[in-house]
């Protein structure tokens, strides 16, 4: 039997572990289960129902998967796939990720249903929802549509939240009662959560630009907070890049850990022309001082940066070539790094809802070296997080890496 | 159920004192006392209850678990009987119906849980003094002080 490109893969890079390198294909590519597989989807007990501002799917198809390292593998089954990871009943009678040689790669496992999915809010609104969740972490999307698409030409070209938005018909707000009364239930289902996460789309209005998207986090936060004995609790918030006195605001009136505001590309002629909205509004330094200004208020390792990796090379502006892409991304994410925020980065979906769902993906060989070379400037310059870990998120090759650390 | 599986049921008795020994990322051998450690017949793997997220363990099992690499558990009861079982980590969980029942059980004794750990025996090799020394005589009968073949009726 010949060797898999996988396989090729793991020989080529055998100091990154296989699972990360299994990660990052099955987000790259996608998975679709046959319809075996399928059939011991067990919406009882597994996860499949999801809601958030960028996803919804009602379908008998796994929410998302998880490797035997405890590792989770962001990503959606079955959609339109060109060449993707076959997921099959293994011999043994588990479920297994197969390559296009149909040899086995690895085990996998479906995220386990979570306990609130199971009820209703007094408004008879099912608490799936309401809120997200992942194997360790809940998510409240408060506003499920971003104002950047209000403007032509304003959203970011990668992302699928208005398309989601008008594909679904949901609120865009969500009610905080609602959000109080599943939250008392999810937290019932002990050792299921290590950390609340916050998110949504940008919101500009306010007296100050962005006011009203802070105070309705603060909203939201002060509900989570009622919930909890201590002053602060394992949160994160991922918003737009907030000013000093916002953040302060956060900090201060809330029980707040962590902080992030997405630059998604590390190029400022890319963030332009893929994220216009971002850069007509705030631009692209007054990102990065806005972010450096935030680990003076939320602490060392308590604030970070998200980019969509891989997007920086979409046509027909991005770089001409892949080893480009990797030194300029590598070389702004050790200067952000330098002044204490992380950088961390996620497979680049490409959503057939987002401006750029007709782009190609980067190989896989790209993933891993951007992951690795994260991995190692974090070594490098000293940035302990937890934020965004295998457990917390779980969306992030490079923080996998730092399992072993 | 086989001679090697029930050596492992030592991991169950109450007072056996158990090691769990794992190679950091350069080789070096850790070692430390994991109470928690048990045999489950059921699933036929060793499992260990880790509470400490960021511990040196926990990193090392995940080092072996990604390479494949051999982990060592120490076992060594009150009545003097002793194993040394090699084995390989094979999964961690840190979510579903089995991390949670791990979870309440931690829960019970005031412990956060951060996973729990399975490790598929390879080899176990007896290290109870008795069948050590005998075996010692039986492969190396030149290897002994002469005074202990002493006649001493003479």
């Amino acid at each position: 039997m010949g060797q898999s490109y996988l396989d090729e893969q793991f020989e080529k890079y055998a100091d990154i572990s296989r699972f990360v390198i299994t990660k990052i294909e099955m987000q790259r590519r996608g998975v679709v289960l046959t319809p075996l597989a399928l059939s011991t989807v067990d919406p009882s007990i597994h996860q499949t129902k999801v809601r958030s501002f960028s996803r919804e799917n009602q379908m008998n198809v796994p929410a998302s998967l998880m490797l035997r390292d405890g590792t989770s593998v962001v990503v959606r089954c079955n959609e339109n796939y060109k060449n993707p990871l076959i997921v099959d009943v293994d011999d043994d009678g588990d479920l297994s990720i197969y390559d296009e040689l149909h040899i086995r790669i690895e085990k996998v496992f479906i995220w386990p249903k979570p306990f609130y999915y199971d009820y209703c809010t007094t408004k008879g609104t099912p608490m799936w929802q309401i809120m997200n969740a992942r194997p360790q972490r809940l998510e409240i999307n408060p506003l499920q549509y971003c104002h950047l698409w209000d403007f032509s030409n304003g959203g970011c070209k990668f992302c699928s939240i208005a398309g989601t938005a008008a594909s679904v018909e949901k609120p865009h707000l969500l009610d905080l009662g609602e959000i109080d009364e599943t939250l008392t239930v999810a937290l019932k289902e002990k050792g299921r959560y290590t950390n609340i996460m916050l998110t949504g789309g940008i919101d500009l209005s306010g007296k100050e630009m962005l006011d009203n998207e802070v105070q309705r986090y603060i909203d939201v936060l002060s509900i989570i907070s009622k919930h909890f004995s201590s002053r602060r609790f394992p949160s994160q918030l991922i918003g737009a890049a907030y000013s000093r006195k916002q953040v302060k605001r956060l900090y201060d009136e809330t029980g707040l850990m962590s902080y992030t505001a997405n630059l998604e590309v590390l190029n400022p002629k890319m963030f332009a022309w893929i994220c216009p909205g971002k850069k007509k509004y705030i631009g692209y330094e007054r990102w990065k001082k806005r972010l450096y200004d935030a680990v003076d208020i939320m602490g060392p390792g308590n604030v970070n940066t998200g980019i969509v990796a891989g997007v920086e090379l979409a046509k027909p502006y991005g770089f001409d070539n892949e080893d480009q892409a990797i030194d300029v991304t590598l070389a702004e994410a050790e200067e952000i790094m330098k002044h204490g925020v992380d950088v961390v980065s996620g497979v680049w979906r490409i959503s057939d809802k987002s401006v750029f769902k007709n782009q190609k993906q980067p190989s896989l060989d790209y993933y891993l070296r951007i992951a690795n070379g994260l991995y190692v400037l974090r070594k490098q310059n000293g940035i302990q997080s937890d934020i965004d870990t295998y457990r917390r998120c779980g969306n992030h090759p490079d923080t996998d890496l730092q399992r072993v650390w | 159920m086989s001679y090697n599986e029930m050596n492992l049921l030592l991991l169950n008795e109450n007072d056996a004192t158990k090691v769990l020994v794992t190679p950091n990322p350069e080789g070096t051998p850790h070692a430390v006392f994991k109470s928690s450690m048990h045999y489950d017949i059921k699933k036929k793997e060793i499992v260990y209850l880790e509470y400490i997220e960021s511990s040196k363990t926990n990193r090392n099992m995940v080092h072996a678990l990604w390479n494949d690499l051999i982990i060592h558990c120490l076992i060594s009861t009150k009545n003097g009987k002793s194993i040394l079982v090699e084995g390989r980590p094979s999964c961690v969980i840190i979510s579903g119906s089995d991390f949670q029942y791990y979870y309440e059980m931690a829960d019970r004794i005031g412990l956060d849980l951060s996973a729990v750990w399975f490790i598929r025996p390879v080899s176990i090799r007896i290290e109870t003094m008795e069948v050590r020394i005998q075996e010692e005589m039986n492969a190396h009968p030149m290897l002994i002080h002469l005074d202990k073949l002493v006649d001493c009726n003479i």
